[in-house]
C-alpha cells in the first residue's frame, strides 16, 4: 500500500459521525480516543466550508475520550457510563453509539452496551465505526446501514409505496462540502417536476424522514458510495434502485436524471419536460445576461479538477458542455477502485485528451494539477498553493475546504450551475485583476 | 551510578514450562546470591507462585486500576531466598488488550524505578505463551531485554512455537532487539527428545542451554507450592536449575536465530516422525 500525504478524506468514524450529526434528533456517542470526535470538529466542520456543530456535534460531541486502562482492562463499562450521562444530559430520538479504532481492536463488546440502554427504554443503535475500515465514505454507509434498520423497524405498517417518493443516497455530509445545498436543490427541481425527495440529510431531516425509507417507489445514488445502500434496501424492501455515478450539475444532466427516474418510475415525462423547459428558460436568460461579461473578460479556459467522482465528474461536465471550458486533467481523490473502469463513458464528445486519473496523494495531485498549465485549478484548499505558484486561478470545492464559507450553496441542478458560473466567474475575474 | 541488571525473558508455548523454568532458575539464582526480580508477564498472574508459597499477590495492572499512586511494596512480594515478585496481570479473558497490558505494566515498573530501587542484578521476565500480536513481543524490542532465551519440548507444536519466537527476534534483531540466548529443552522423554532439539537449534543457529527431563521431583515440588530448588536442593534436578542459572548469568553469547519456513519446518518434522516410527517399529519387531 502507498504511503499518502495530505489526506483529503477522513476516516471511516469521521464519516458516521458527520452522518449522525447531519439528522436531527440523531445524538452520537463516539467511543474513541478524545482527538477522534474533535478531528470531526476540524476537518468535517472548520475546514469543510466552516460548517459543523449543530446540537450534539462540533466540541459537545458525547465521547468516551478511553485512555491506556480501558484498552488493557476493556472500555465497555465506560461506554455503558457514558450513556448514561448522555440520555440524561440530551433529549434525543436516538443514541448512535460509534465505536471507533481502539475499541474494536480490543474487542469491546459496543454492542451489548446499546442494547442495554434500549432496554433502558432508549433508543440507541451502534456503527462499528473504525477509522482503519476505510475512509468517511466507508463510515457513511455503515452508519446509514444503522440507520435504515433502527428507523425501519418503527415504520407504520402496511408498507405502503408511496408514488413518487425517492431516497436518495451517495451525497455524504461532512465529506461533500456542498452536501447540504446539493439536497436542498435536488429536492427543490424534484417536487417542482412532481417528484418527492426525502433527502434524509439536513435542514428539517429527522428520524421521522428516514422511518418513511421504505415507503419510497425508488432509491436513487448519485455516487459509488450510495449504490451499496440502494442495493442493500432493494434487498430489504424491494424498492427499486437508480445509480448514477455523478451529482448532476445544470439543465442537461438534471433533466437527464429525472428523465430516467420518470422511465424507472413509469412516470409521466410531460410534467418533467414542462419543469425542464421552464427551468431552462430562466437559465438562458441568466447566461445571456452572462454572455457579455463572458466575452469581455475572456471567461474561457482550460481548467484541472480534483476531487471526488461525483463532483469532479458532474462539474466538468457542465464546463465542457455548457461553457466550453477545456478539462486537461480530472483526478479522482475518493474512488481508487473505479480505477479501471471505462472513463470514456464519463466524459464522451470532448476533443481534447483528458486525462484522469485516480490518487489521494497530496504530491501527486499538486504534481498533476502543475502539468499543462491550466488556467483554472478546481480543488482543495490545498491547491491553492499549486494555483498560485502556476498563476491559475482557484476554486475550493472539495475538501478541505477553509477559504470560503459554504452553508446552503451548491453546483447541483438548474439553480446550482448558476451557482457555479458565479463562483467560478469571480475567481478568474479575480485573478485577471491580480496580473 | 547504580550498575544495570541484566534483563532475561523467557518464551515458550503454553504450558511447556516457562514458569516452572523461570521460578527454579530465579531461585537458583537467589541461593547463589544474586538479587533477582522475576515479573510474570501473563494475565493469569501464576508465574511466581511457586516462589512465594501460592500466597496472594496483586498484580499491577489491577492494582493500578484501583489506585494512582503506587508503591513497590503495593505490587510485590519477597519470596524464596530474596526473589522479589510481581505479577503484570492484565484483563479478564476475552475483554481487552493483554499485550497492551504487559506493554503498560513493564513501563509503570520502569517509571517506579523498582530494578534500580531494589539494586537487582538481574530482572526474569516469563512471558506468557506463543507470541501471538505486537503486544507480546515488546520484551524483545526496543532493548529492553538484552537476551530471550527459549522453553520447548520435543512436541511439534512446542518447536512451531519456538520457531515463531525465533521470527520475532529475527526481525527486530537490526532495530536493537534482544537477541538469542538459547534453547532450554524441558518435560523431555523418550530416547529421541534431545537429539530432536539439538537438530532443530543447529537448523536455525541457535544454541542449546541445556535438558530438564520430565521429572516427578519438579511436580511434586510445585503440588507443595515450591521449586525443585527450594523444596528438594540435593536432587538433580535442583543441580540442573543452577546450572542452567549459571550459564544465563555469566554467558551473554547471543545469535540471531534463523527460523525456517513454514514447509521447512513441516518437511523436517516429517522426517523426525517418520524416524522415530521406523524404530519404534523396529524396536517392537525385534521383541
Ligand atoms: N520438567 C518438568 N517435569 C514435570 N513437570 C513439569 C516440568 N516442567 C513443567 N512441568 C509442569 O507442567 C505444568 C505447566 O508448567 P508451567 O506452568 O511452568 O508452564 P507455563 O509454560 O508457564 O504455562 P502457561 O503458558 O500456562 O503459563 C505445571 O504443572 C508444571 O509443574
Ligand atoms: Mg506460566
Amino acid at each position: 500500500m502507498k504511503n499518502m500525504e495530505s489526506l483529503r478524506t477522513q476516516c471511516a468514524l469521521q464519516g458516521a459521525l458527520s452522518a449522525a450529526n447531519a439528522i436531527g434528533g440523531v445524538i452520537p456517542v463516539v467511543h474513541s480516543t478524545a482527538g477522534c470526535a474533535y478531528q470531526n470538529y476540524l476537518a468535517g466542520g472548520l475546514a469543510n466550508g466552516g460548517q459543523g456543530a449543530g446540537l450534539a456535534g462540533g466540541l459537545a460531541v458525547p465521547s468516551t475520550n478511553i485512555v491506556e486502562k480501558h484498552v488493557v482492562f476493556g472500555g465497555s463499562a465506560r461506554l455503558r457510563e457514558q450513556l448514561k450521562n448522555a440520555v440524561k444530559v440530551f433529549e434525543g430520538k436516538l443514541f448512535l453509539v460509534l465505536s471507533g479504532c481502539t475499541p474494536n481492536l480490543v474487542g469491546d463488546d459496543s454492542k451489548a452496551m446499546v442494547e442495554e440502554i434500549e432496554t433502558q427504554g432508549y433508543p440507541a443503535a451502534y456503527v462499528q465505526a473504525s477509522g482503519f475500515h476505510g475512509s468517511a465514505y466507508t463510515g457513511y454507509e455503515l452508519a446509514v446501514r444503522s440507520l435504515v434498520d433502527f428507523a425501519s423497524k418503527k415504520t407504520a405498517s402496511p408498507l405502503t409505496t408511496v408514488k413518487g417518493l425517492i431516497n436518495i443516497f451517495g451525497i455524504v455530509p461532512g465529506q461533500d462540502t456542498f452536501w447540504q445545498g446539493e439536497l436542498l436543490s435536488l429536492s427543490r427541481e424534484f417536487s417542482a417536476a412532481g417528484l418527492i425527495l426525502n433527502p434524509l440529510f439536513g435542514f428539517n431531516q429527522t428520524v421521522e424522514n428516514w422511518k418513511n425509507i421504505p415507503h419510497a417507489s425508488l432509491n436513487l445514488s448519485l455516487s459509488t458510495w450510495g449504490s451499496g445502500i440502494v442495493e442493500y434496501l432493494k434487498e430489504k424492501f424491494g424498492t427499486p434502485a437508480l445509480k448514477r455515478s455523478f451529482v448532476p450539475v445544470g439543465a442537461e444532466d438534471t433533466k437527464q436524471l429525472l428523465l430516467d427516474i420518470a422511465g424507472k418510475l413509469n412516470f409521466d415525462e410531460k410534467q418533467i419536460n414542462n419543469h425542464a423547459e421552464k427551468k431552462e428558460q430562466e437559465a438562458d436568460y441568466f447566461i445571456s445576461q452572462f454572455a457579455e461579461a463572458y466575452f469581455n473578460f475572456n471567461f474561457q479556459t482550460d481548467f484541472s479538477i480534483a476531487g471526488p467522482l461525483s463532483q469532479a465528474v458532474g462539474i466538468s461536465r457542465f464546463l465542457a458542455y455548457n461553457l466550453g471550458f477545456t478539462p486537461k486533467t480530472i483526478i479522482i481523490t475518493d474512488a481508487p477502485q473505479l480505477k479501471d473502469e471505462p472513463i470514456g463513458d464519463i466524459l464522451p464528445h470532448i476533443d481534447t485528451k483528458v486525462n484522469v486519473f485516480f490518487t489521494e496523494d497530496g504530491n501527486e495531485i499538486s504534481g498533476l494539477l502543475k502539468k499543462g498549465n491550466p488556467g483554472l485549478i478546481l480543488g482543495s484548499t490545498i491547491d491553492r498553493i499549486t494555483a498560485e505558484e502556476k498563476g491559475a486561478a482557484h476554486l475550493s470545492i472539495s475538501l478541505p475546504v477553509s477559504d470560503r464559507i459554504v452553508l446552503n450553496r451548491g453546483y447541483a441542478g438548474y439553480s446550482g450551475a448558476l451557482n457555479l458560473i458565479e463562483d467560478i466567474g469571480t475567481v478568474l475575474l479575480k485573478r485577471r485583476t491580480q496580473k | 551510578m547504580a550498575k544495570k541488571a541484566t534483563h532475561i525473558a523467557i518464551y515458550g508455548k503454553g504450558g511447556i514450562g516457562k514458569s516452572t523454568t523461570t521460578s527454579n532458575i530465579s531461585a537458583a539464582l537467589a541461593v547463589m546470591g544474586y538479587r533477582v526480580i522475576q515479573v510474570g508477564c501473563d494475565p493469569k498472574s501464576d508465574s511466581t507462585s511457586t516462589l512465594r508459597n501460592g500466597d496472594f499477590l496483586p498484580t499491577v495492572l489491577d492494582t493500578v486500576r484501583e489506585q494512582s499512586q503506587l508503591k513497590i511494596e503495593d505490587i510485590s512480594k519477597v519470596g524464596f531466598a530474596g526473589v522479589l515478585c510481581v505479577e503484570a496481570g492484565g484483563p479478564l479473558p476475552g475483554v481487552g488488550c493483554a499485550g497492551r497490558g504487559i506493554n503498560s505494566a513493564i513501563t509503570l515498573l520502569t517509571e517506579m524505578k523498582v530494578f534500580e530501587e531494589f539494586k537487582a542484578d538481574i530482572v526474569l521476565y516469563d512471558v506468557l505463551g506463543d507470541v501471538v500480536c505486537g503486544g507480546f513481543a515488546v520484551p524483545i524490542r526496543n532493548g529492553l531485554t538484552n537476551r530471550i532465551y527459549v522453553v520447548s519440548s520435543q512436541d511439534f507444536m512446542a518447536i512451531y512455537a519456538a520457531n515463531n519466537l525465533f521470527k520475532c527476534v529475527a526481525k527486530y534483531a537490526n532495530s536493537g532487539g534482544a537477541l538469542l540466548g538459547g534453547v532450554i529443552g524441558n518435560n523431555l522423554y523418550g530416547s529421541h527428545a534431545e537429539e530432536l532439539i539439538t537438530d532443530f537449534t543447529q537448523k536455525t543457529n541457535s544454541a542449546i542451554i541445556d535438558f530438564v527431563p520430565k521429572s516427578l521431583v519438579i511436580s511434586q515440588a510445585e503440588l507443595h507450592g515450591k521449586t525443585a530448588v527450594e523444596a528438594y536442593p540435593d536432587s538433580k534436578e535442583a543441580q540442573k536449575y543452577r546450572d542452567i542459572a549459571k550459564k544465563i548469568i555469566s554467558d551473554e553469547t547471543v545469535t540471531t536465530p534463523n527460523p525456517m519456513d513454514g514447509l521447512a519446518l513441516r518437511d523436517w518434522a516429517r522426517g523426525w516422525g517418520d524416524k522415530i516410527l521406523k524404530e519404534r517399529t523396529n524396536a517392537v519387531f525385534t521383541i
